[in-house]
């Protein structure tokens, strides 16, 4: 498979105030192939957000490579290139939004690269109709709530039409809905454009929607798997400050209390089914 | 009553043409030590209605009253509330602005006019409950890290030994373990300093583990407002508009729904284990 992303034998050191150096990442490599929804998890520190400003040139290595379908992100003839292959997505939609109507936001990226207007049109529609956004188009961005600032964002990048979107924790700031909202349109995008997908997130439920987990810790992976694998350890997430979503964490308690059951079930759905085949026929009893 | 709000309604930028009623009409009341959950998705007012408890926003109509005293009877006395009311906004780290972390905490009582003595006291109390270390006083807040400063800024509230406490997503943007971290400690200040505690939040699981009543907001009214338990068994409600239940209670709704007989009344990960349990001892009990 075609590789989008490599990071090679990556490390990232800065200086504190004591003019000591700190190391945040530590000789990581990773690799994402075309294609791929990648959950990045890690506690505050771990260099979750460290890694992602390394996938779009904000950030530069110290030592090692990061490439970007296939162009060394240090090199600054390309940097505007690897931007184009990979858009940010950041935390808080207040500050990443730029004009005052919902359309001439999203066109904001596609103007500095210079596309066509005729091209343009085209991009922003399809772009705000891939989120869900086209009958908003005239409205203001600041009178919509998160979850539809946060798609609007996401639609200002799939109009750059990049192979890649990286998000650092898009729904930090996001109510229940508005979360649902901005992750089926991640999910969406992977699955219907084929987009890859980097998310950096605290929620356990939204990176059990992806291919792959990754967890960080000091700047080195410690987890790479398939969800189902990676919630395996609860005991290892919990002591590495993480936490599993509370189905497996039922199903895990009840395991510890002696009663067979597997704890690789995500989802309220797939736990009910777990449960459902241990309580089978309690109710028919008497 | 503590505190006891009367038809508040708040209108933002009243007889203009962008003019918004931003609560209409609540009322409710709150005794003292009480560990309240506030829900609702945003822009259903919530952040409005905090923003009146301790006099930052006045009321288009009606009235806050605190320990029996309208709060706006005189408008010189307000400064006062502010102290007896704390307020922990969104983000509170966004704050921080002092050289110190010590000077930061010292902040607030300082502006009550306490003794040197008093403030020290307080500021050492204050870091005690959040888990602060004394080395980290000489520090500059803008060194620590995003879990620190948050608890900083929470300890700069406490310092004022507020009766209420309101926490605004106090724990937004923290890491799982940093989240455990702030909600025991409030948890703690709760129990040890009897401080009432009203916590807003988006996440279910942090409301359900923590507090015992619960108040919905939804379009600037309040919509549902009872114990934990009660609340979060109006699921289908809850979704409607745009919230939801924490996802064990969700199973165990599931479960109900597809008719096995589990209570479900059930908060915690902790409760599942122990109803699964029962109900599964239950069957062995009676082998038919």
């Amino acid at each position: 498979m075609e590789e989008i992303i490599q990071a090679m034998d990556l490390s990232y050191q800065y200086m504190n105030e004591d003019e000591e150096s700190v190391l945040v990442l530590d000789h990581l490599n990773i690799t994402v192939p075309k294609g791929q929804f990648l959950s990045v998890l890690g506690h505050n520190g771990s260099g979750k957000s460290t890694f992602a400003k390394h996938l779009n040139a904000i950030l530069l290595p110290c030592g090692g490579k990061v490439y970007v379908a296939g162009l060394d992100t240090s090199c600054e003839e390309k940097t505007l290139e690897v931007r184009r292959n990979v858009g940010m997505v950041f935390q808080n939609p207040d500050n990443q939004i730029v004009a005052s109507v919902v359309e001439e936001d999203v066109a904001f990226a596609c103007e500095n690269l210079g596309v066509p207007q005729a091209e343009m049109r085209k991009r922003v529609d399809e772009a705000l109709k891939s989120v869900g956004m086209y009958e908003y188009r005239d409205r203001a961005p600041h009178m919509l709530s998160g979850g539809q600032k946060q798609r609007v964002a996401i639609a200002g990048i799939i109009a750059m039409r990049p192979e890649c979107i990286v998000l650092d924790e898009p729904t930090a700031m996001l109510d229940p809905m508005g979360r649902q909202e901005v992750l089926k349109t991640i999910k969406k995008l992977n699955k219907d454009y084929g987009l890859t997908i980097v998310l950096i997130t605290h929620y356990m439920e939204e990176a059990a929607l992806s291919d792959r987990i990754i967890v960080l810790e000091k700047g080195q992976v410690l987890i790479d798997d398939k969800p189902r694998d990676v919630f395996k350890n609860v005991a290892v997430l919990k002591q590495t400050g993480l936490d599993v979503p509370q189905t497996t964490e039922l199903l895990f308690e009840l395991r510890r209390a002696g009663i067979h059951v597997p704890f690789d079930k995500l989802t309220v759905a797939e736990c009910v089914g777990e449960l459902e085949k241990l309580l089978g026929g309690t109710e028919k009893c008497c | 009553m503590l505190l006891k709000v009367e038809n508040l309604t708040h209108i933002y930028m009243p007889d203009t043409t962008f003019s918004k009623t931003a609560i209409e009409n609540v009322s409710f009341s709150i005794e003292k030590g009480e560990f309240i959950g506030l829900i609702g998705h945003s822009g259903s007012g919530k952040s409005t209605l905090i923003q009146h408890l301790n006099g930052l926003l006045t009321p288009t109509e009606g009235k806050i009253f605190y320990n029996g005293e309208d709060i706006w009877s005189d408008k010189e006395k307000i400064r006062r509330i502010r102290f007896e009311i704390g307020l922990v906004f969104q983000y509170p780290e966004a704050q921080l602005f002092e050289e110190t972390v010590y000077k930061d905490i010292a902040f607030g009582p300082k502006n009550m006019g306490l003794s040197e003595e008093e403030i020290k006291q307080r500021v050492y109390d204050a870091c005690d409950i959040v888990g602060i270390r004394e080395e980290m006083l000489e520090k500059s807040p803008f060194e620590l890290s995003g879990g620190q400063k948050r608890r900083v800024a929470i300890a700069g509230v406490l310092a004022m030994k507020p009766s209420i406490i309101i926490l605004d997503e106090p724990t937004a943007g923290l890491d799982p373990k940093g989240r455990n971290s702030i909600l025991n400690r409030i948890k703690q200040l709760h129990e040890s300093w009897g401080i009432t505690v009203i916590l807003v939040s988006h996440s279910m699981e942090d409301i359900a583990n923590n507090a015992s009543r619960i108040i919905v907001m939804d379009h600037g009214k309040i919509v549902m407002d009872g114990g934990t338990e009660q609340v979060f068994s109006r699921v289908d409600e809850l979704e409607k508009i745009g919230l939801s239940v924490p996802q064990v209670t969700k199973v165990f709704f599931e479960l109900k729904k597809a008719g096995y007989p589990v209570n479900t009344n059930i908060l915690t990960t902790g409760e599942g284990r122990d109803e699964i349990l029962r109900v599964l001892g239950k069957r062995g009990d009676m082998k038919c």
